[in-house]
């Protein structure tokens, strides 16, 4: 057997479906909902335990979705493997076993046995595997383009970040009957606030062109600042606090609070038309404000947007010795079986470290 | 017109399969299914304007219906009585509703869809349509066994039909595929509603303007076939603006590679059933209420008889005899490199039936299937037939599970290209489905009739064969 295999699982169909506090056998309470999986088990032979299977921690493995449950990833487990006999390369990933996740103890129980199709080759659909070696190809590939020398205009400013500080929550209740009924939100409520704070000390700004005669550093930062000179997208990862709030009318609730690191982010990019700076609070993860607890997704709250709060500052007020910045917003939402509001606020205060701007040789791409 | 779309069907098909160079909106611009013959079909009619547009959509709102057993319209007869619930519908935030122009008999014609199906970069997998929740108690009267509940969710809708009629576009909701009520969990059709839910009528040029809000808010109550109950819907849509495609005829023809079609069709039925028989699986049936089920979904097939056609599309200076023997009509020719397809629309009764007991209730529905296809592909030197029943859910109104009701079947090729014949589609599959276990057995019989050999050499106006 090669030093891996992969399996690649995926289900569009997969259903979440979370027994809620107050549920009785004559009143049930579930919250149900699609929860797609898309999951890779990488089978390797281990030293001490024999064969086993391990979900990657990426992708979309089994969650609870908007529903209660772990806020950890549910695909962070190994199973034991079993290879088993017979023609086709198969095996069985059948076991039971437990473990703790926050306030939850989660048993995960599988059933999977998984064989090679009849007529596939390894390394075919379902399944890959690795042996520890790579190899390279270029037949068939265009040629990288060759770099060439060239005047670039450049200026760069770094500053210090002495102050990183807001919040965002987000309120939600349960809609009307019977749109609360598939996520079990009828009568809860609940509030999510999620603290900012840094997680990185430098905001650098770069901006570059390539020229044809060389300029002056006053002349740099002139066209930086009138937006002739390109500023490059920037930002810095912040980190969070999320503590979650979420009662039903029978009086129960949920509560919890946890940290995370890089699920938000506060990006800069040039809005070149009216030469000012554009600063968002954004996210790159699927669910910024999962918790332990039931809620809204992310997305129900923000749409189809990823910035949270914005704020514009003119391109003239780069190289300032202190740079102020306040971003906010908000919004409302009617999303799955909640409705409810978000708002925003972060306050970002930088100094001046240095900066430099002027013409260097560099080695560019064409075009 | 049957027989041109079986026949289009295969060449469009095939022209798919050709070459990654013909674009989907090229093959269109080649073929339409409602011209009339091989050689028109390859779209060399002068002055056709085909243009493609597609208006950005921004959907909100909701679809519920809520129901209960009704005796007034049959639900002791059905085993209905004890089941009520609540069925919504959730679309997602965009989509877009996509109009395909092309000209017929010298009109200009009109398909217009809602596709919701997902689109662009997702961060996590993505669901295509919107999502249907089912939240359905079943309380048997008297002591006629013990209450459960069935809770379910499921992708749905990812394409909706919007009907034309003459420049009039009907936007509803009404035409969703998968069936936007389609669970595991008893409850009303998609069919039981689809008068109630609303219907706007826009002309197709108002359309093409697109920046415009089209409600479709509607509210209504149903008794029908065992159920009872209302309708209510609050989804809007917000037409975004268009963008448009058009397709020109690509200038002269003689630079374009010429191409030739060989079909043959033969007059086929196919007869038989294919019946699966579930059970209750006791690791998970607690969720879907599906605890001591048991039940048979049958599909039963008499069909009416109708065109197979078969063939391929080749560049005009591949010998002939290559083509005939990629058919199995010769065994001289060299049929490397070209693909041949087959595909039989299964029209007429077509028939399922649904049988679920659980204690002393039994739920019995019936309710007419298809229209469904079987495609047909040569694998090397034999043919091979595949029917998959189209509905994916079918077990009407009664709980169960999603199951695909498949066939096979492969006989040796030349036998039946020349004199035609009978092939017969088996298959027996295990059911492993949320809340439900069972098996699936096939039994149809395709019979075909003597074949017709159809050739034609025409230019191909834009796409790329290789």
């Amino acid at each position: 057997m090669p030093r891996s295999r992969q399996i690649r699982i995926e289900d569009d169909n997969a259903v979440v479906r979370v027994t809620d506090p107050g549920s009785t056998p004559t009143e049930p309470h579930i919250c149900t909902q699609l929860a797609p999986v898309s999951m890779v088990l990488t089978i390797v032979r281990t030293h001490s335990a024999g064969l086993q299977a391990t979900g990657l921690p990426f992708f979309s493995p089994p969650s609870s979705g908007d529903c209660a449950g772990p806020s950890d990833s549910l695909g962070a487990f190994s199973l034991p493997a079993r290879r088993l006999p017979g023609p086709r390369e198969a095996y069985d990933l059948s076991n039971t076993q437990s473990f703790g996740s926050g306030p939850y103890t989660v048993t995960i129980r599988s059933t999977l046995r998984a064989r090679r199709p009849a007529g596939s080759a390894p390394g075919g659909p379902g399944t890959s595997s690795s042996s520890g070696s790579s190899s390279s190809s270029s037949s068939g590939s265009f040629p990288p383009p060759k770099e060439q020398k060239a005047l670039v205009e450049s200026v760069s400013m770094q500053y210090r970040i002495t102050g990183i500080s807001g919040t965002v929550t987000t309120t939600f209740a349960g809609r009307p009957d019977p749109f609360c009924a598939p996520l079990d939100a009828c009568g809860a409520s609940g509030v999510v606030t999620d603290a900012i704070s840094g997680s990185e000390n430098r905001f650098e700004f770069d901006a570059q062109r390539v020229v044809k005669r060389r300029v002056s550093r006053r002349d740099a930062l002139g066209d930086l600042r009138s937006g002739r000179l390109m500023l490059l997208d920037t930002g810095v990862l912040v980190g969070d606090r999320l503590s979650a709030n979420v009662g039903w009318p029978v009086g129960s609730a949920c509560t919890d609070r946890l940290r995370q690191l890089n699920a938000l982010d506060v990006v800069a990019l040039e809005r070149r038309r009216h030469a000012n700076v554009l600063f968002g609070l954004d996210t790159q993860v699927e669910d910024p404000f999962r918790t332990a607890c039931p809620g809204p997704a992310g997305a129900d709250v923000l749409g189809s947007s990823e910035t949270l709060a914005r704020a514009v500052m003119p391109a003239r007020d780069l190289g300032r010795k202190s740079l102020r910045i306040v971003l906010s917003g908000h919004g409302r939402f009617v999303a799955g079986s909640y409705a409810g509001s978000h708002s925003s606020g972060l306050t970002l205060a930088m100094t001046l470290v240095r900066v430099r701007a002027g013409t260097k040789v560099e080695s560019v791409f064409p075009g | 017109m049957r027989q041109r779309l079986l026949i289009a069907t295969v060449i469009v098909t095939a022209l798919a399969a050709w070459g990654a160079a013909a674009a989907s909106a090229d093959v269109l611009n080649q073929l339409r299914p409602n011209v009339s013959s091989p050689v028109s079909l390859l779209g060399v009619a002068s002055g056709t304007d085909i243009s493609f547009t597609q208006i950005p959509v921004r959907l909100r709102g909701d679809l519920a219906v809520q129901f209960h057993g009704d005796q007034a319209t049959g639900c002791a007869t059905r085993g209905l009585c004890g089941f009520s619930g609540t069925v919504i519908w959730q679309p997602p935030s965009t989509g877009s509703i996509d109009v395909d122009s092309f000209r017929d008999h010298g009109r200009t014609e009109y398909d217009v869809s809602l596709d919701l199906s997902s689109q662009g970069f997702t961060v996590g997998p993505a669901i295509d349509g919107g999502t249907t929740t089912a939240d359905v108690r079943f309380a048997p009267n008297g002591s006629a066994g013990s209450s459960s509940i069935c809770t379910d969710a499921a992708a749905t809708g990812a394409d909706i039909g919007m009907p034309v009629n003459l420049r009039a576009a009907s936007l509803t909701l009404a035409a969703a595929s998968p069936s936007l009520l389609g669970t595991r969990c008893a409850g009303p059709l998609q069919s039981d509603i689809a008068s109630l839910l609303a219907r706007r009528v826009v002309d197709v040029a108002t359309l093409f303007h697109g920046r415009a809000a089209v409600d479709l808010a509607s509210s209504a109550d149903f008794a029908v076939h065992g159920l009872a109950g209302t309708v209510t819907s609050t989804v809007e849509l917000s037409l975004g603006r268009p963008r448009t495609q058009r397709f020109s005829d690509g200038g002269s023809s003689s630079k374009q590679p010429t191409v030739r079609t060989v079909v043959l069709s033969y007059r086929a039925h196919l007869d038989g059933s294919i019946v699966t028989h579930i059970h209750g699986d006791p690791s998970s049936c607690a969720a879907l209420g599906s605890c001591g089920a048991n039940g048979t979904f049958a599909l039963r097939v008499h069909s009416t008889p109708g065109t197979l056609a078969l063939g391929t599309v080749t560049r005009a200076r591949r010998p002939l005899r290559d083509v005939l023997t990629a058919l199995g009509l010769r065994k001289d020719g060299n049929p490397r490199g070209i693909l041949v397809l087959g595909f039989f629309i299964v029209h007429g009764p077509l028939m399922y039936s649904v049988n679920v007991a659980q204690g002393a209730n039994t739920c019995r529905d019936s309710g007419p299937a298809g229209p469904d296809a079987i495609t047909l592909s040569p694998t090397g030197t034999h043919l091979r037939a595949e029917f998959d029943g189209a509905l994916p859910a079918p077990h009407l109104r009664c709980p169960g599970p999603n199951v695909s009701q498949v066939a096979f079947g492969a006989p040796p090729i030349d036998h039946l290209t020349r004199r035609g014949g009978t092939i017969h589609l088996t298959g027996g599959s295990q059911v492993q489905d949320d809340g439900y276990i069972g098996r699936t057995a096939a039994n149809l019989t395709l019979t075909m009739g003597p074949p017709k050999l159809l050739v034609s050499t025409d230019a191909l106006r834009s796409a790329n064969p290789g």
